[in-house]
């Protein structure tokens, strides 16, 4: 009996005594506990890196949208859901679903957790394990605070990551930065990686997975060019573009009249692929091909007649698009016998097709046609095409468009022949030589120098000749010089630069419409020049006559940016 | 709450003091006849006791006469004989005439061998039923205890149950239960493939091996955490006597076709398609339907009248088989039965197969030690399909037979017809006879428009790799009890219980359109296969050590114990759609859209638990226990008591009762029998917490057409997480009268939940939406009453007659972010969560008739906003919305709460009969003043899509001027006039007649035979009911915000049975 007793108590014992922590231990095989996460194997590291992309899925399509639908460039139909014309409207609020600020700090909380967790410095087979992804992540990262602070204006900066509601709460509140503050801080933070190798993880789906990572050069280019830090800018752009190892071309690919040869203005055409696999996409989130593995790209659906939309596009170009595009004038050029070149202008009147006036880029991008319905269609009779969309995922970057930046930080470095020389001509040591003064060509050699072997005429134009012919013979587009010459270099560099600026913004707009840069792009002037009209008399107008409400809107700079929901 | 506790601790102690005063024991002499309350004849061999104290006990003589000495503190004795129903009675001032009435055993019993603080309820009239599970018994003798929803008519798949009201919101509030001392995983939230399917775990237990189901009022310490919900014990039958018994029983039940809508005939759906067509076309004359030519080569194809419910209904017999074996010596016990039921549900395609045994053992191992070994397998084999409406009609294809029956066009054959125009074997194929209109849109609205032949689905689904599911359930327990004394018990209860589920699901491609496989993407599907297979087991140890005295007067039992409990849940499931044809009908041979999921949750649980209960004199009775709990889903850092590394929370409970009978002043009291009344005091938690919810983790990501998968963070864990705590006040009485006659029980109770599990808003720098936690309040308040008359007690004849009615009000008190009010969306009804109503609220417009002119339209000049943001004006025939802010616009701001799916009322009625050999039992359930959402009639009077419809639309707004209530028909419904509204909300008050059984015992006893009863049963024999549905009776979830809500579900239906009982 009394040995029963010991039994007894004994059990009791062992029950208050066994931990009862490991006790309540569980596990699962469908969630992993953070602390099983330990980011220890390459597989873990390459598994974060996805899940981030994962995230930045989620914000795709928004990058566009709210860049190109609250710019000057595109309006909504009638067909937009309310969401989009809320947003073409200045008019978003916390329902909004493309106002979700959570979603860009999923991006961020997911990079924060990997980058204080991951031992970057772990070595095994004397490589750096980890180096390629931690650099990879500090960039997403970087470009995600570069997102949040366009879109919201001010916003916390959360570098640690947030696993507690109080940790989320509080960092909420805390005092927010401004997009100074965030470029500044971000191009210290990922200045130490321009040379750090992109991870190889060869073709996912059959797709280039270099080309999912955002390049670190042109992402400084981007936060210098914000803050403020030209030469840098065009230092970070230069290197990036004229890199020995992967140069990158503007290419020769153009819109162009086809029948031009027989002076016939009738048909227009492109050669223009802004598909993933072209060399002019840099950078891209890869989206899923279908809705059912996730979440796809909506952009098509969004800007072109499909048959899940019944043919209803829900955003179409402006008609400020129509006259920007209309400005410029087509340069055609003739070889004559004696090898001489002849030059003359496409016609800007009685053309066939009204779209083609000027530049090529909007017309031939963009297609509009209206057909008979039955009168109980369901289907739209108005078919629109913009063909600009990447069918793999949202492009971040392209080769024009790096280029343009490129010129941008140029010309406020300082540089505005070298800057006008990427319009007309496109940058090459021949170039370079010809068309740049020896003073600029002394100061800013570091800036434009380019090999001769890498980058030739046979690969390199001008960014206006992708539109407007033969840019480079136009004498009607030229750099601006005072009538009257100034004082000094000083003094004529200062008439040139707003005035290349200017040219700058609008071959921008040309190049890359309906791609989500717009809106931005005038922020950027807007903010630099300290004129909030830079932004709002183009936006204001962009159906033509001045819009008043919308001017005085948009003169208010707060109301450039989302109310933080 | 806790000057309440104080309180309840004060009165305690005043009774203690009290007793300790009385240690004076003298004793007395109680005496006095025992005769028969029919014909007043003496009973002789009655057992008499002092009541609860079997130390002292005599037996009558030849006339009925006792003599009982009993010490001075006995209030009153018990009365038992076989035959009789068992008796209390109290002493009165003259304790020499202390005589009884005794009524016979089959009138219900009304006393208890012991009398406890705690109250409660048991159902245990199982004999002669041919039902397959224990739950529409259970609603119909506990009619008010238990609020009972039957979740369809498919066979044994059982009731959603709630006690005490709604506990709890967003988590489950159905009730715990507890399989002879065992808490068994009801798997309450667990999905299934199959629409409309409930893998109830009940129908596991054959109902002629439960003994009882008792439900408990309060006194729930024991199962603290887990007893929010309510705690249901079942009990299953053992061995009681020496002597063998073997019961065979043979039953079978033949059901009748359910009610269903009145759907419109071949001419008139085919003007209702032609009509609607006028709207999209121009061009209906072309169409092949609307060509009457007989010598159309089409012809035949569509003028067919056929009642496609013909085809998929039938009337069906489902049987039952067991034998039952008791028996016993002293050293051992034993009771094996073994069944076997099979049965096919009124719904083709819907079978259903048993086979269960069950082995409950008691042994003595030797003196003090006794063994319980119990050990118990079932099968429960399905066939199945989907079944009611689509919850969602944008995707997918109607799948489930009934509802394709009903909407399905008449003017089709379920046969394609040979060329010579002679129907033939062929299954026709899905319809196209206006998906050519739709051509121009493309193929996935062409195919939106097209129905499946529901004689595909049930000819060609059939078999088991394709639709079928199957539940095996073992359970195994060994209870060592050892005995050190008289007062002395330690006990163990171990138990390990597995439940294997898994099911095949197959939409065959032939006879079924292809169809859209998400709502907003145009990827079109031919057919779909899923397979899915769970196991749960749970481990649990139970060990208890008892001790129990009495001291005179004061009677104290004591135990304490602690019990651990493992559960894991582990579930594989895929999915695939077009297999490429019928003949391999298995997930592996999708080619598209393959996906996996699954769920792993595992749960740990220790509590320790103690109770006391004391009596004093058997007239006042107190019971206070406490348990405290942990498991694995608290969050580390809950509030709670810190102990060993872990959060434990507690649970008290303390009730008490005092039979104000058993004092001598009411002793005698004329026409006062018996009267108890009980207070209670609990606090209990609903511990259903998500698995995984108090963490914080990863989760994969399939990404790039799933060649390669991502991680990223899925949850903030909410480290505070914990149990919803419902503190609940019970005050009851139960009192019999008039000599026995009359017995009335009333039970109110209050609760009090608060820390709802509820899905909080997180800060947006954490990048996530939500996480759980606990906030937010409920009430419940309401009563259950009851009334047991023994109207006839003749000496052949007994007539017993009783009702019962429940009733509570649920109040939602608080939520979270700031009460801020929440919108469910389900089955296109919206269900709203606002502080001051309550849980499950219909939240939609409110109808005020049909226009009848364009002038009246004109006149209030209401419009909505399209989702493309563009105007669009209500005209003539169309609805009349309630513009409730005036503002012309009819949006979300014009809804109200349109209905309250909590009834105001509900019970039962029974009445008991026998004649000699003969007896008539019948019992009738009834709930009033609960509203239901017909979802389903609204797709049935929707007039928006090329469904067949019931006859009432033939009413529907064609001209000008005419006056109805039933709007125009409009493909796609531009104007929402079949939105969710008040036409769809329909009183949902029923009284039903469940169960009406006649048996006869033929009288015979033979060394071989014992006896053999015969029996003939009437289930639902009739409903009185509004309600426009095929059953008032039903729902489509145990979730408690998606309560009163019809899809159309297989609908209970008559049905005749006939048994035989013979014992061996």
């Amino acid at each position: 009996m009394r040995r029963l007793n010991i039994l007894i108590f004994s059990f009791f014992n062992l029950l208050i005594l066994a931990s009862c922590a490991d006790l309540m231990d569980t596990d699962s095989e469908f969630v992993e506990f953070q602390e099983d996460n330990h980011l220890q194997s390459p597989t873990d590291s390459v598994y974060s890196v996805m899940g981030i992309i994962y995230k930045m899925q989620v914000i795709a399509d928004r990058t566009v949208l709210l860049g190109e639908l609250r710019s000057d460039l595109t309006t909504t139909t009638g067909s937009a859901s309310s969401d989009l014309k809320a947003i073409a409207e200045f008019n978003i609020d916390g329902q909004n679903t493309y106002n979700r600020i959570s979603d860009y700090y999923a991006i961020i909380n997911n990079c924060n957790y990997y980058l204080t967790h991951i031992n970057k410095d772990l070595v095994k087979n004397d490589r750096k394990v980890f180096e390629s992804e931690y650099a990879v992540v500090k960039a997403y990262r970087a470009w995600t605070y570069l997102q949040l602070a366009q879109i919201y204006g001010k916003v916390p900066l959360v570098t640690e990551p947030l696993l507690t509601e109080e940790a989320a709460q509080e960092a909420m509140n805390q005092s927010p930065v401004d997009i100074m503050g965030i470029c500044n801080y971000f191009i210290d933070d990922i200045k130490a990686y321009v040379d750090t190798k992109l991870p190889q993880y060869g073709q996912i789906n059959n797709q280039n997975s270099q080309k999912f990572f955002i390049p670190v050069r042109a992402l400084l280019g981007d936060l210098c060019l914000w803050a403020g830090r030209y030469q840098e800018a065009a230092q970070y752009y230069h290197d990036y573009l004229a890199s020995r190892t992967a140069p990158i071309r503007t290419g020769r690919s153009k819109a162009s009249w086809q029948d031009a040869s027989t002076k016939e203005f009738r048909r227009a055409t492109n050669s223009f692929s802004f598909s993933s696999n072209n060399t002019e996409c840099l950078c891209y989130i890869p989206m899923e091909s279908n809705e059912f593995y996730g979440i796809e790209s909506n952009l098509d659906n969004i800007f072109n007649s499909t048959s899940l939309n019944n043919q209803y596009a829900q955003v179409m170009p402006t008609v400020r698009m129509g006259e920007l595009s209309a400005a410029p004038n087509y340069c055609v050029t003739y070889t004559k016998v004696d090898q001489s070149i002849d030059t003359i202008y496409a016609p800007k009147e009685n053309l066939e097709n009204s779209k083609y006036v000027g530049d090529l880029r909007f017309g031939t991008i963009y297609d509009n046609r209206i057909y008979n319905q039955e009168r109980f269609g369901r289907t739209s009779n108005e078919i629109q095409t913009i063909d600009k969309f990447n069918s793999n995922g949202v492009t971040l970057y392209r080769t024009n468009m790096v280029y343009l930046r490129y010129a941008e930080a140029l010309n406020r470095a300082g540089f505005p022949q070298a800057a006008f020389a990427i319009l007309k001509y496109g940058l090459y040591p021949d170039i370079v030589n010809k068309q740049i003064d020896d003073t600029e060509r002394a100061t800013g050699g570091g800036f434009i120098s380019f090999d001769g072997d890498d980058f030739t005429v046979e690969n390199t134009q001008g960014v206006h000749s992708r539109g407007c012919g033969s840019a480079e013979c136009d004498t009607l587009y030229v750099l601006p010089q005072p009538d009257v010459a100034k004082a000094n270099r000083a003094d004529t560099v200062a008439y040139q630069q707003p005035l290349v600026e200017d040219m700058i913004i609008d071959e921008m707009a040309l190049e890359g419409a309906f791609e989500g840069y717009r809106f931005y792009d005038l922020m950027r002037v807007a903010l630099r020049r300290g004129n909030p009209a830079y932004l709002a008399d183009r936006v204001a107008r962009r159906n033509g006559a001045l819009d008043g409400q919308l001017h005085t809107l948009l003169m208010n700079t707060q109301n450039w940016y989302l109310p933080q929901q | 709450m806790k000057t309440m506790i104080i309180k309840m601790f004060a009165v305690t102690a005043c009774w203690l003091l009290a007793v300790g005063a009385a240690v004076a024991q003298d004793k007395k002499t109680v005496s006095g006849t025992v005769t028969d309350a029919a014909t007043g004849q003496p009973l002789a061999g009655v057992i008499v006791e002092a009541y609860g104290n079997r130390n002292y006990t005599s037996m009558t003589d030849d006339k009925g006469v006792y003599q009982l000495q009993v010490p001075d503190y006995v209030s009153s004795i018990s009365l038992r004989v076989e035959g009789y129903l068992l008796q209390q009675k109290a002493i009165g001032r003259n304790a020499e005439q202390t005589d009884a009435q005794l009524y016979p055993s089959s009138f219900s019993s009304t006393y208890e061998q012991t009398t406890l603080s705690s109250a409660s309820r048991r159902a245990d009239q199982f004999d002669n039923t041919s039902r397959l599970s224990i739950d529409p018994l259970v609603a119909e003798q506990l009619g008010a205890d238990i609020h009972s929803v039957s979740r369809s008519g498919q066979l044994g798949i059982g009731s959603t149950m709630f006690i005490g009201g709604l506990t709890s919101l967003q988590t489950s509030a159905q009730p715990l239960v507890v399989i002879d001392g065992v808490i068994t995983d009801m798997q309450y939230d667990r999905q299934m493939l199959h629409e409309g399917y409930y893998n109830n775990i009940l129908a596991n237990l054959n109902v002629n091996d439960i003994e009882s189901v008792t439900v408990l009022k309060n006194g729930t310490a024991l199962y603290g955490a887990k007893a929010a919900g309510g705690v249901l014990l079942i009990k299953t039958k053992r061995n009681r006597s020496m002597a063998t018994k073997i019961d065979v029983t043979i039953n079978g039940q033949f059901q009748l076709k359910p009610r269903l809508p009145k759907m419109m005939g071949a001419e008139d759906y085919r003007l209702y398609a032609t009509e609607m067509l006028s709207g999209l076309t121009d061009n209906v004359k072309n169409l092949e339907f609307v060509n009457s030519d007989p010598t159309n080569y089409y012809y035949n194809t569509y003028h067919n009248n056929t009642d496609w419910t013909k085809e998929v209904y039938h009337n069906t017999f489902v049987s039952n088989y067991g034998i039952n074996v008791q028996g016993g010596d002293d050293v051992a016990n034993y009771n094996l039965s073994v069944g076997y039921s099979l049965g096919d549900a009124t719904l083709r395609g819907n079978d259903f197969s048993r086979f269960n045994m069950r082995l409950n053992t008691d042994i003595k191992v030797f003196r003090g030690l006794d063994v319980r070994f119990d050990a118990a397998y079932s099968d429960v084999n399905r066939d199945l399909r989907d079944d009611g409406a689509n919850a969602d009609l944008t995707v997918g294809t109607v799948t489930s037979p009934n509802f394709l029956a009903l909407i399905k066009s008449p003017f089709l054959a379920p046969y394609a017809y040979d060329i010579n125009g002679n129907p033939s074997h062929y299954l026709a194929a899905a319809d196209d006879y206006v998906s050519k209109v739709f051509e121009d849109d493309g193929t996935v609205l062409a195919n939106s428009v097209r129905l499946a032949n529901p004689l595909g689905i049930l000819q060609l689904g059939d078999g088991e790799n394709r639709n079928q599911a199957g539940n095996r359930m073992v359970a195994f327990s060994v209870t060592p009890s050892y005995r050190f004394n008289r007062h002395l018990l330690i006990s163990e209860h171990f138990n390990f219980t597995l439940v294997n589920t898994n099911e095949n699901y197959y939409l065959p491609l032939e006879g079924t359109p292809p169809f859209r496989l998400l709502a907003s993407s145009n990827i079109l599907v031919e057919n779909m296969a899923q397979s899915m297979a769970a196991r749960q087991n749970s481990v649990m140890s139970d060990t208890r050590l008892t001790w129990g005295n009495r001291y005179n007067a004061h009677k104290i039992d004591v135990f304490g114990g602690v019990r651990y409990q493992s559960s894991n849940y582990k579930l594989t499931a895929q999915r695939g759609y077009d297999t490429g044809n019928d003949k391999y009908p298995s997930t592996g041979n999708a080619r598209n859209y393959r996906t996996t999921w699954g769920a792993d949750d595992k749960m740990r649980d220790l509590t320790w638990y103690a109770q006391a209960d004391y009596n004093w004199g058997e007239k006042y009775y107190v019971e206070a226990g406490i348990s405290a709990e942990t498991s694995s889903r608290f969050g580390d850092d809950a509030d709670g008591l810190k102990l060993g590394g872990v959060v434990w929370g507690l649970f008290p409970s303390v009730n008490a009762a005092w039979v104000l009978t058993n004092e001598k002043w009411l002793a005698d009291a004329k026409g006062i029998d018996y009267l108890r009344l009980n207070v209670g005091f609990d606090v209990t938690g609903n511990d259903n917490i998500d698995y995984t919810a108090s963490k914080t983790y990863f989760v994969a990501n399939n990404m790039l057409s799933q060649k390669v998968d991502g991680k990223s963070i899925g949850n903030i864990g909410n480290t505070s997480l914990k149990w919803e705590t419902t503190n609940r006040l019970t005050a009851g009485l139960e009192g019999n009268f008039m000599n026995n006659r009359l017995n009335v029980r009333f039970n109110y109770f209050k609760g009090w939940t608060k820390n709802l599990l509820t899905l909080r808003q997180l800060a947006w720098t954490s990048g996530l939406a939500e996480n759980w936690s606990n906030d937010g309040k409920l009430e419940n308040e309401g009563f259950e009453a009851g009334v047991g008359v023994k109207v006839l007690n003749l000496k052949d004849f007994c007539w017993e007659l009783g009702a019962s009615a429940g009733h509570y009000v649920n109040k939602i008190t608080a939520l979270p972010d700031n009460n801020k009010a929440f919108e469910t969306n389900a089955y296109g009804a919206t269900i709203l969560s606002q502080v001051g109503t309550a849980a499950g609220v219909f939240y939609g417009y409110k109808t005020q008739g049909v226009y009848a002119t364009q002038a009246e339209a004109d006149a209030d000049g209401y419009y909505l906003v399209n989702d493309r943001n563009l105007r669009e004006y209500f005209g003539a025939g169309d609805m009349r919305f309630v513009d409730k802010n005036g503002d012309k616009v009819i949006d979300e701001q014009d809804r109200f709460v349109i209905g309250d799916p909590n009834p105001d009322i509900y019970g039962n009625i029974y009445t008991h009969l026998t004649w000699k050999n003969w007896a008539l039992t019948a019992n009738m359930r009834y709930s009033l003043g609960n509203d239901v959402y017909n979802y389903q009639r609204s797709l049935l009077e929707g007039g928006s899509r090329f469904y067949n419809q019931t006859t009432t639309m033939l009413a529907h707004w064609t001209s000008e001027g005419q006056q109805t209530d039933v709007p125009r028909i409009s493909y796609g419904d531009p104007m929402g006039n079949a939105r969710f509204s008040d036409r769809w909300i329909e009183d949902g008050s029923y009284l039903r007649l469940t169960n009406v059984t006649l048996s006869y015992t033929i009288p015979i006893t033979s060394t071989y035979l014992q006896g053999i009863t015969l029996w003939g049963g009437a289930y639902n024999l009739f409903t009185l009911t509004r309600y426009l549905g095929s059953d008032p009776d039903c729902g489509v979830s145990g979730n408690v915000l998606l309560q009163g809500i019809d899809r159309g579900l297989l609908a209970s239906s008559r049905s005749f049975a006939l048994g035989l009982k013979i014992n061996l």
